[in-house]
């Protein structure tokens, strides 16, 4: 797969509609093999046969007029229901370098809900941060699309995050079967959000977790004294020499991420990190490998 | 004690202790703001931020560790400590060596063996010996002036020893305090813990201990603050080469020569006088041999005083006085030598034969003068007016009869009216103006006068009639100012033969009176003067001094009155000194002789230019030339050119200071006692001689209680042996450097400071 799209030049194209149908049509252009197709009823073109292709998908009428073997391809149709879940609290505010990891979160969202739809798969959204803020129930038509993204593009980060409490809710209030993709930093304590993780799972609920992380948050690279203002509660300030804590710094972040990510192992969500410092493609990719592979 | 070495104020550099606080505060002072948002992970363990703040406090603690001892060491701290000798380490020091380098260190024993001079160059080595390589010494000579051999605190052993190698011969006297000084002065810049000066001497009385030398400490205890240094003050340390030698050694010496006459004509007698100092002796035995020479080269042996049997008593002040006539045929600058034989040669001795004489250097006297043709004399005549004769007459027939053709005296006379202050800085300047009876001058003239008898002129005055007494003192003697030496009260007496003063032959103690003293028949106290001047000497404080006396019926003036005037000499005789008023004078025998004697002894002025004190000056007239055109040989050193300072090799460094009329050369280091010799472009010997101090002969040693006043008055401490003097430093061993440690302790935390900061570097 060939990553294309720098995450900080998107910035400039501002709306987010253009942004998701660039990257979704750029990303499916460059894939030869599409994997959204499959056998169904709804035909869509032939292929050559191969051996190891049951005979019963051979076209028969191709075979006797052109003499070669053909099979025949049918566009899949399916009935997937799914949630964008978008963290907007304060800690999704940061940026370093690159977009803030909230940015960077709509673009995913955006992408995700324009490619789904484009699949006629119904897409909702929950926004949230201490509380929901908005709660788009799932619809597969075209116009659906622009209001899950006039959603994005107006929500703004803030507030203190409370993670767990918000999925239980959430797993309380999505009622039938549903993919539910988190887009979050997931700044909370593993132990909760495995009980919440749970409890989604308990609902039947698929869930794909894309882990957004910005890369000074993994590496930690500052050397000078530093005062690390708290996005979500401003009064909480901490003066630190960077330099002398990044050994512990680090490894409470390893050790967090780790945990999370034996979370997600125990409930069978599908784990991601993806840091703000790569292409959008690359969320996109993973939600696509994770399509085919529950075929 | 714990104390330091360098001035405390040094430690005014602990204050950069504040240094790394300042520095750690500075920088929480200076941070970058980030908003963020993964704060729980910043949320480090109780035992991490202990960990973190104690690791932050000991390298806080450790740099400024380092800092401090730093500055510690810096400021040299050493503590006295009672350790054993075993223990304890020798301190590092910096010595200043004394030798004694008067004439009596070449002293021998009574079987000729080695003097203290040699002694001492076996007491050094023996001594450097024990010295750490880093210990630092110098070396002075103490002469009459200090001769620096070893300038610095070196540790170049061998360049000490063959320094003392190539040593002079001991001549002269010691100016021990002038050595003290130098060597203070040499030690004030030492940084090291032990510092000691170490005199090395043979134990004399003079020089170290008598009534001059005491006083001279007194000056030097109050100079150097020896009382104040404390802590800082050197170690001081004496040490006796001659222990063996009696109380009252023998010797033989001679005491300076002297003449008459420092300025002499040709083909004239000239009488020299010097004594035979006799030390340590019960009876005066006649020297063996007593040699008189002339430039070098041998005119005669001259009697021994008592004759050649002797064995006479001891006079009461151990002298034995001698003269001897000499007539010079050649003009110019002479050396008159006379060396003292005691001994005979070792060959000639007799089986037990006892020395006399144990020091060498004091047995030779030197005596340098000028002969000249004719002596110039101006006589300024107080007669102004034109005839045939004059009352000057005398006085010019006196110096200069009209049947000699070959006068010792040259006289130009010049009416007072007629004297043209050019005349005294001509070529043919004269050495000695005559005013007779000269009722004033002009100002020009006055200036004139002036400025001849301050550079080294003579002047003689004779005050008749016509002198006005109120221009006198108003213009020449100023108040005791101007070069006339007393004040003119005013004529006395009168035509009377019966009342008339007469010259006291009691008073005749002046070198210039001196030869009259034992003439009776037609002496100068025959002489008569019915009138006279009194001249005044405004108490004690006068600049004249009386030269003989006039007996009065009812009362005593002064004869003549003479002063020093800068360079110069002048005189005022009471009388005309010709055959006015009466006197009986001009018909004596003794006039001429007296004239002359006033003559030569204002011609004499200059003589002291040739017979110099250690370290004054050596000046000579010069009517040209260049000054590497001039050579020098001083005494015990080689013949060399002279050359402008700062000098050049193989050269002797003088000046030649360029004047209006003439130029003056000028060599300053005359600080060794002996002959000079300057030889001038016309390849014309002029002699300089340095006489020795006479009692340097005498070789009394200090008693026990002499030596305790001068230890307890310098705080210094008599050792003799080198091991003593290195060893005598027991005690101070214990006196501990820390420097050292502190150096390793700076070096020890340095390597602390860089492991633990690479460990925090690397844990990040």
């Amino acid at each position: 797969m060939t990553l294309t799209f720098d995450p900080t030049s998107l910035a400039k194209y501002g709306r987010l509609t253009l942004i998701a149908r660039n990257l979704v049509e750029g990303f499916l252009t460059g894939v030869h093999k599409s994997p959204y197709k499959g056998f169904s009823v709804e035909f869509a073109e032939h292929r050559q046969y191969y051996p190891g292709d049951e005979i019963r998908h051979i076209d028969w009428r191709a075979v006797a007029k052109t003499d070669r073997y053909y099979v025949k391809e049918y566009e899949e149709e399916t009935n997937l229901r799914a949630y964008l879940l978008v963290d907007a609290s304060g800690s999704m505010a940061y940026k370093g370098k690159y977009p803030s990891k909230f940015q960077f979160a709509q673009y995913v969202a955006a992408s995700l809900a324009y490619l789904m739809l484009h699949q006629r798969d119904a897409v909702g959204l929950i926004l949230h941060d201490t509380h929901i803020r908005r709660l788009l129930k799932p619809r597969a038509n075209s116009k659906h699309l622009l209001q899950i993204l006039r959603a994005l593009e107006l929500a703004a980060p803030g507030g203190e995050t409370a993670l767990a409490p918000l999925w239980h809710q959430s797993a309380e209030q999505l009622k039938q079967r549903s993919l539910i993709v988190i887009l979050s930093d997931c700044f909370a304590e593993p132990a909760t959000l495995l009980r919440a993780l749970q409890h989604l799972r308990h609902r039947k609920h698929e869930v794909m977790l894309f882990h957004v992380l910005a890369p000074e948050e993994i590496e930690f690279p500052f050397t000078r004294w530093t005062q690390f203002r708290n996005l979500e509660l401003p009064t909480d300030r901490k003066l630190v020499d960077p330099a002398r804590l990044r050994k512990e710094y680090l490894a409470n972040f390893e050790r967090f991420c780790n945990d999370l990510r034996e979370v997600c192992g125990r409930t069978m969500v599908d784990y991601h990190l993806i840091r703000t410092d790569e292409p959008v493609e690359r969320a996109l990719g993973l939600f696509l490998s994770r399509r085919q592979r529950q075929r | 004690m714990f104390a330091f070495l360098h001035v405390p104020w040094m430690l005014l550099g602990l204050v950069v202790l504040a240094v790394p606080p300042i520095i750690h505060l500075l920088n929480r002072r200076r941070y970058d703001v980030v908003d963020w948002g993964a704060m729980q992970f910043l949320q480090v363990s109780e035992v991490t931020r202990r960990r973190l703040m104690l690791e932050e406090i000991l390298l806080m603690l450790l740099r400024m560790g380092l800092l401090g001892v730093l500055v510690l060491a810096l400021a040299g701290p050493y503590v006295d400590v009672e350790l054993p000798a075993a223990f304890a380490t020798r301190p590092t020091r910096d010595v200043v060596l004394i030798l004694d380098g008067s004439a009596s260190m070449a002293a021998t024993d009574e079987l000729g063996g080695a003097s203290p001079q040699t002694k001492a160059r076996e007491w050094i080595s023996t001594y450097l010996e024990g010295l750490s390589p880093q210990d630092g010494v110098a070396l002075l000579v103490a002469r009459d002036q200090v001769l620096t051999i070893i300038d610095t605190l070196s540790s170049d052993r061998e360049r000490l020893l063959t320094a003392l190698d190539r040593l002079s011969a001991p001549s002269g006297s010691a100016n021990f305090a002038e050595a003290f000084k130098q060597a203070f002065a040499l030690l004030e810049k030492s940084q090291k813990l032990r510092r000691e000066v170490i005199v090395l001497s043979d134990n004399q009385k003079f020089g170290w201990a008598d009534p001059d030398t005491l006083f001279r400490w007194e000056l030097l205890t109050h100079e150097l603050g020896l009382e104040r240094l404390g802590e800082r003050k050197p170690r001081l340390w004496c040490v006796n080469l001659a222990s063996d030698r009696s109380a009252t050694p023998p010797n033989y010496g001679l005491a300076p020569l002297s003449s008459n006459r420092p300025v002499v004509p040709v083909d004239r007698e000239v009488m020299f006088r010097s004594e035979i100092l006799l030390t340590g002796q019960t009876r005066y035995l006649p020297p063996y041999r007593i040699r008189f020479e002339v430039d070098g080269k041998p005119i005669r042996d001259l009697t021994p005083p008592g004759g050649k049997a002797g064995n006479l008593p001891v006079p009461k002040d151990g002298r034995v006085p001698f003269s001897f006539t000499h007539r010079f045929t050649r003009p110019g600058s002479h050396l008159v030598s006379v060396i003292l034989e005691p001994d005979p040669p070792a060959e000639e001795r007799p089986p037990g034969y006892t020395i006399k004489d144990r020091v060498p250097g004091d047995n030779r006297q030197d005596f340098a003068l000028e002969v000249l043709t004719a002596l110039p004399v101006i006589l300024i005549d107080g007669n102004n007016t034109p005839s045939s004769t004059s009352s000057s007459d005398f006085l010019r027939d006196a110096l200069s009869p009209a049947r000699d053709r070959q006068p010792s005296v040259k006289v130009q006379v010049v009416p007072f009216e007629d004297f043209q202050p050019g005349i005294l800085t001509s070529d043919g300047r004269p050495r000695v103006v005559l005013l007779h009876d000269v009722p004033k001058l002009r100002p020009a003239q006055v200036e004139a006068l002036d400025a001849f008898a301050a550079t080294g002129g003579g002047i003689l005055v004779t005050l008749g009639e016509r002198v006005e007494q109120a221009w006198y003192n108003e213009q020449l003697y100023r108040g005791g100012e101007g070069w006339l030496p007393a004040r003119l009260e005013g004529v006395t007496g009168n035509e009377s033969l019966a009342e008339a003063a007469r010259p006291d032959p009691e008073s005749f103690k002046h070198p210039m009176l001196e030869l009259f003293e034992k003439v009776t028949t037609g002496g100068l106290s025959e002489a008569r003067f019915p009138r006279w001047w009194r001249l005044g000497l405004p108490g004690r404080h006068s600049p004249g001094l009386p030269v003989g006396q006039l007996q009065g019926p009812r009362c005593r003036d002064p004869f003549f009155v003479e002063r020093s005037y800068q360079q110069g000499r002048t005189l005022v005789a009471a009388v005309p000194l010709d055959a006015s008023w009466g006197t009986n004078l001009v018909d004596l025998p003794a006039f001429v002789p007296l004239v002359h004697e006033a003559i030569y002894y204002l011609a004499g002025a200059r003589s002291a230019d040739f017979n110099l004190r250690p370290g004054q000056p050596l000046r000579w007239r010069t009517g040209g030339g260049e000054l590497e055109d001039f050579r020098l040989t001083p005494p015990s050193g080689e013949e060399r050119p002279l050359s402008p300072p700062p000098g050049q090799p193989n050269t002797y460094v003088a000046q030649l200071i360029r004047q209006e009329q003439s130029s003056q050369l000028v060599y300053e280091d005359t600080r060794q006692p002996g002959v000079y010799r300057l030889l001038t472009p016309l390849l014309e010997p002029i002699y300089y001689v340095v006489p020795t101090d006479p009692r340097e002969s005498d070789l009394t040693a200090c008693t026990s209680e002499e030596r305790e006043r001068v230890g307890q008055r310098l705080g210094l401490t008599y050792e003799d042996s080198p091991e003593a003097v290195l060893g005598g430093t027991e005690t101070a061993f214990t006196r501990q450097e820390l420097w050292a440690y502190l150096l390793v302790g700076l070096i020890g935390l340095l390597c602390l400071e860089v492991w633990m900061t690479r460990r925090l570097v690397m844990n990040r």
